[in-house]
C-alpha cells in the first residue's frame, strides 16, 4: 500500500514525478477521475481550515466521496484509542485515510493500524509532507528550477512540522535552506539533517530567493518562547523595511493562517512578492497528484 | 525442612569476595555453608547447578507491582527481594520478600511529608518529582534520625516539560518533545547540596546522564554516603530507540544519546553507579494504542533485567553486585549475599544462555525454568 507519511527519506525521482503530475493538474491538462466511486476519509484531530479544504477539493475532483470525521480533543481523553478509532473508520472502507493529529508519529501509527492507503497531513512537530511539496511546487513554477536557490526559513521551526517536511523537500530538490529564529524556537540539533542555521534574520535574507515565514504556534507553546510579540515582530517578523531589501524578484511564502502583524506585515503578506495564495491554489493540484498517487 | 545442597555450580557472592566452584548446603531456610564440591551431606536433598552460576538472591529496588503476575515476573528474573515503589497496588505476597518505600509525600502530591511506617525500607516519591527544595530538605530532615534512606527521583518539570525523549537529534528530527539533561541533573546537584547540609542517606533512581554520574562520582570521592541505580533500559538502549516512534523508547526517565549510555556503562565499571534497579512497570496495553507522546511510559523489565545486564559483558562479580549486596547495601537491607546463617535467597543462572533457571527464597524453590 502507499501512503505518504514523510518527506524525509522520499527519493528525488518520486517527489519529481509527484510535482509533474500536479503541473498536469494545474495546468488543466489532466482531468480524469481516478477516485470514482471511492472513498477518502478525512480524520482530523486539531482544526484546519485550509488543508481539509484542499484535500476535500481535491478529493472530489478526482470524483471520489469526501468523509469528514472530525475529533475534538484526543481521542485518549475520550478513552477511544487512536488505533481504535482509525480501525472503525477503516471498517467503512475508505481508500484513502488523510490523517492530521497533534502527537508527531500519529499518521505512522495510523498507517501499521489500517489497510488503506493514509497521507500524513500534519503530524505534530514533526511532518506535514503535502504542505511541502506544494510550497517546492509553488517555487518550481515560479522558478523552473530549485537547482542552487536559496531559502530562508524563518520563526518557530522547533514546534513546525511544515519546516521540516520543507527542509527535506528543498533540499532533495536542489535548494539551500537556511533557518532562521529566535534561540528558544530553533533546534540547532536540525544543522545535522542539512540545514545553515542563523538567529539574525537580516543574515539569513540577504541573499535568499524565497522567505519562508512560518506561523507561530500559539497553541503549541505552553509557555511563552519570546518575550514579546513586538519584540518578535521587531527580531524575526518580515517587517515593511526588510522585505524592501529583499533580493530583486525575491518570493514571499507563508503556509498560513497568518498571524498578520506578526511574523508577517500585512502590507508585505499582500505585497507583489507574497505567492501565498498562489500556494493556496497550487494546494489542490498537487494534493490531487498526492492522492492519485497513493489511491 | 529437610537440608538443600546446590551441586556442581559456581559461587559469586560479591559481599563475601566469593568467587568459587563449590556446593552450597541449605537448610532450614537459611545458608548453612559452602561445602566443596562432592562433600556435602548425604542425607541432603540435592539440586544440580552443573555449568550454572549460584548467585545471592536479587535484589531490585524500584518496580511498581500490580498483582501477583508481577511477582512471578520478578521470580522468573532471579529478584527474591523486591523494593515496591509507593504507587504499587500489589500490597502482599508470600512468594518473595516484598518491601515497600512509603510515599515522600501525601499521595506523592509533592506538597506534604507522607506518612513512614516503621517497615518503610525507604522514602520514595515514585516517578513525581518533588520540586520544591524546601519540602525535599525537610524529608532528609525527618527521615535522617530514621535512618530510612530518601529515594530519589530527579527531574525539574519545569525543564522536562511534555518531553517524552531525551533531547539530541533524533527528538528534533521525530518531532518529539525533548527533555535536555539538565531537568535531571539540576536536581541531582540540588538534591546533593541539600544532602551535604543536612546528612542522612540519600539515593538517586534511575539516572539518565552523563551530567548526573560525574556529580554522584564527586559526591563519592568526597565521602558522601550517597549511592544511584540505573534501569537496564538505560544501560542497553540511546534514543535511537525511538525510530519509527517505536514504543521501546516509550519508558521514563527518557532514553538519551548514545555517549550517555556509554557514560552509564563507564559508571558501572568505576562502581559510581551502586545497582540496576528494574524500574519496572506494567502497562495496560490499552495504554500503548495511541502516538508515541500520548501513550503511558513504562517496561515490564523485572522478568529481563539480568538478562538484558548480561549483554554488556561486564566482570561476572560486578555484574552479580549490581543485582545483589549493591542494591542490598544502597537500602540497609540484610539480604543480597550467602554468608552462613543468611536467609537461603537464591538465584541460579546460566552464564551462556543468560537465563535464570531457579530462584529460592528462603530455601524454597520458587521458580523452575521450564515449569509453568
Amino acid at each position: 500500500m502507499a501512503h505518504l507519511l514523510a518527506i524525509e527519506g522520499m527519493p528525488r525521482q518520486k517527489i519529481d514525478a509527484l510535482l509533474t503530475r500536479a503541473s498536469e493538474f494545474r495546468e488543466g491538462r489532466a482531468t480524469e477521475r481516478r477516485l470514482s466511486g471511492k472513498v477518502v476519509a478525512n480524520l482530523f484531530y486539531e482544526p484546519s481550515t485550509r488543508t481539509r479544504s484542499s484535500f476535500e477539493i481535491a478529493a472530489a475532483a478526482l470524483g471520489a466521496h469526501v468523509l469528514n470525521w472530525t475529533v475534538q480533543g484526543s481521542s485518549a481523553s475520550k478513552g477511544e484509542s487512536l488505533i481504535d478509532t482509525v480501525r472503525n473508520l477503516a471498517a467503512m472502507g475508505p481508500a484513502v485515510m488523510v490523517v492530521r493529529h497533534p502527537s508527531s508519529g500519529a499518521a505512522q501509527l495510523v498507517a501499521q493500524s489500517v489497510r488503506c492507503a493514509v497521507i500524513n497531513a500534519g503530524d505534530g512537530q514533526h511532518e506535514h509532507p503535502s504542505q511541502g511539496l506544494l510550497d517546492a511546487f509553488t517555487l518550481k513554477r515560479r522558478w523552473g528550477s530549485l537547482e542552487g536557490k536559496k531559502v530562508a526559513i524563518v520563526g518557530d521551526v522547533l514546534h513546525s512540522r511544515v519546516a521540516r517536511s520543507n527542509l527535506y523537500c528543498l533540499a532533495t530538490l536542489g535548494a539551500k535552506v537556511t533557518l532562521c529564529g529566535p534561540a528558544t524556537l530553533l533546534p540547532t540539533e536540525l544543522s545535522a539533517l542539512g540545514a545553515f542555521v542563523t538567529y539574525d534574520l537580516d543574515h539569513a535574507l540577504a541573499d535568499a530567493d524565497a522567505v519562508m515565514m512560518l506561523r507561530v504556534q500559539r497553541e503549541r507553546q505552553s509557555e511563552a518562547m519570546f518575550p514579546s510579540e513586538r519584540e518578535y515582530h521587531r527580531r524575526w517578523g518580515l517587517t515593511v523595511d526588510r522585505a524592501a531589501r529583499l533580493k530583486q524578484g525575491a518570493l514571499v511564502l507563508h503556509p498560513g493562517p497568518v498571524n498578520r502583524g506578526l511574523e508577517l506585515a500585512p502590507e508585505v503578506a499582500d505585497g507583489l512578492a507574497s505567492v501565498i495564495l498562489e500556494q493556496v491554489e497550487n494546494g489542490v493540484a498537487v494534493r490531487k497528484a498526492i492522492l492519485e498517487g497513493v489511491a | 525442612m529437610s537440608a538443600l545442597l546446590i551441586t556442581g555450580g559456581h559461587l559469586f557472592d560479591p559481599k563475601n569476595g566469593v568467587d568459587q566452584a563449590s556446593d552450597l548446603l541449605l537448610d532450614d531456610g537459611v545458608v548453612v555453608d559452602r561445602v566443596a564440591p562432592g562433600q556435602g551431606p548425604k542425607s541432603a536433598n540435592r539440586l544440580d547447578a552443573s555449568n550454572l552460576w549460584v548467585l545471592p538472591g536479587f535484589v531490585d529496588l524500584r518496580a511498581r507491582l500490580k498483582d501477583h503476575h508481577d511477582v512471578r515476573a520478578a521470580l522468573s528474573g532471579g529478584f527474591t527481594t523486591v523494593v515496591a515503589s509507593p504507587d504499587s497496588e500489589l500490597r502482599a505476597t508470600q512468594e518473595l520478600h516484598l518491601l515497600h518505600a512509603a510515599p515522600l509525600t501525601k499521595s506523592l502530591n509533592g506538597e506534604e511529608l507522607g506518612e513512614v511506617s516503621d517497615h518503610a525500607a525507604c522514602l520514595s516519591n515514585g516517578s513525581k518529582p518533588v520540586v520544591r527544595a524546601g519540602l525535599m530538605r525537610r524529608a532528609l530532615q525527618y527521615a535522617r534520625p530514621l535512618k530510612t534512606v530518601v529515594m530519589v527521583h530527579a527531574e525539574d518539570p519545569s525543564l522536562a516539560g511534555r518531553g517524552v525523549l531525551g533531547e539530541g537529534l533524533v527528538s528534533a528530527h521525530l518531532g518529539l518533545p525533548a527533555v535536555p539533561v539538565s531537568a535531571e541533573v539540576s536536581m541531582v546537584a540540588r538534591d546533593l547540596a541539600l544532602f551535604e547540609e543536612i546528612g542522612g542517606r540519600i539515593h538517586f533512581s534511575h539516572l539518565t546522564c552523563e551530567g548526573s554520574v560525574r556529580l554522584i562520582r564527586d559526591a563519592k570521592a568526597r565521602g558522601l554516603a550517597v549511592s544511584c541505580d540505573v534501569t537496564p533500559m538505560h544501560l542497553t538502549r540511546s534514543d535511537e530507540a525511538a525510530k519509527g516512534y517505536s514504543l521501546a523508547a516509550r519508558v521514563w526517565p527518557p532514553l538519551r544519546p548514545v555517549h550517555h549510555v556509554h557514560a552509564l556503562i563507564d559508571a558501572l565499571k568505576d562502581d559510581t553507579i551502586d545497582a540496576i534497579a528494574s524500574d519496572h512497570v506494567r502497562v495496560d496495553p490499552t495504554e500503548r494504542e495511541h502516538p508515541f507522546d500520548q501513550c503511558t511510559p513504562g517496561e515490564p523489565a523485572l522478568a529481563t533485567a539480568w538478562r538484558t545486564a548480561m549483554a554488556l559483558k561486564l566482570p561476572a562479580m560486578q555484574l552479580v553486585r549490581l543485582f545483589t549486596w549493591g542494591p542490598a547495601s544502597a537500602l540497609g537491607l540484610d539480604v543480597g549475599h550467602l554468608s552462613n546463617g543468611a536467609r537461603a535467597d537464591v538465584t541460579i543462572v546460566n552464564p551462556k544462555t543468560l537465563e535464570v533457571h531457579y530462584t529460592l527464597v528462603g530455601g524454597n524453590v520458587r521458580f523452575t525454568r521450564g515449569e509453568a
